[in-house]
């Protein structure tokens, strides 16, 4: 009998089935997606303007570290290997004296 | 000076050093193993004190290695009126250089002359100490015969 599947119209709404339930989480979940989505935008926004500036003060970092930073000329390098040897060789000498 | 006249005793030896009929005593083969590094250093500062000429009568002059890594420089004079002066200089052999410490926290790399008179110095020094004091060849490290 088609009767036993009709719903009766005083009877309550009928627990919404898997299918229904779905759609409306997904639609819940639109909005807050949205809402989520536009604090993002905000943050990323934000972040990459922060980037930015970081950027901005690395390069200037680097510059400034490249005018401190003079490289060790071949001759300081013989100087240093020299006086290094020396007094290691001194160090060693001292001990098997 | 105490650490001299024990060195020069154990150096050339004497009385106390010089043991029986069989021969040197094991004091007279290494002397220097009676001293402390200490004393070594002392020593060695006395060599290094004259590489860099005459000192005042009345001042001092010491140039040493302290390590691998440290040598140091002090010298006290006497200034125009009279006055007791004094200077100590640390050098310091680091990844990009000599470094030169001041006093008053002064530091600065050796550069151009400087640097160079540095490396005489120490040349001179390794060789005087390993000759002098060590009886060493300053090239291969072999004792002298």
């Amino acid at each position: 009998m088609q009767e036993q599947y009709s719903i009766p119209r005083t009877e309550l709404l009928p627990q919404p089935s898997a299918e229904v339930a779905d759609a409306k989480t997904d639609l819940g979940y639109t909005m807050e997606y949205e809402a989520i989505s536009r604090l993002i935008k905000e943050v990323n926004e934000t972040y990459e303007s922060l980037l930015a500036e970081d950027d901005e003060l690395a390069t200037q970092g680097a510059a400034v570290h490249e005018a401190v930073e003079v490289p060790m000329s071949p001759e300081v390098l013989s100087h240093k290997d020299r006086a290094e040897r020396i007094g290691n060789n001194l160090a060693l000498i001292r001990k098997d004296r | 000076m105490p650490v001299l006249k024990k060195a020069l005793g154990l150096l050339v030896g004497g009385d106390q050093t010089v043991s029986s009929n069989f021969g040197l005593s094991s004091k007279k083969k290494r002397p220097l193993k009676e001293l402390t590094e200490r004393e070594l250093i002392t020593l060695e500062s006395e060599v290094g004190g004259q590489l860099f000429g005459p000192v005042q009568k009345s001042g001092r002059r010491e140039f040493f290695n302290l390590d691998p890594k440290t040598w140091l420089w002090h010298e006290e004079w006497l200034d125009a009126t009279g006055k007791k002066q004094q200077s100590t200089i640390r050098y310091e052999v680091d990844d990009k250089g000599i470094l030169k410490v001041s006093e008053g926290a002064r530091y600065d790399y050796l550069q151009g002359a400087e640097l160079d008179n540095f490396t005489v110095a120490i040349q001179m020094y390794y060789e005087r100490v390993m000759r002098e004091i060590y009886k060493r060849d300053p090239q291969t490290g072999q004792k002298l015969g």
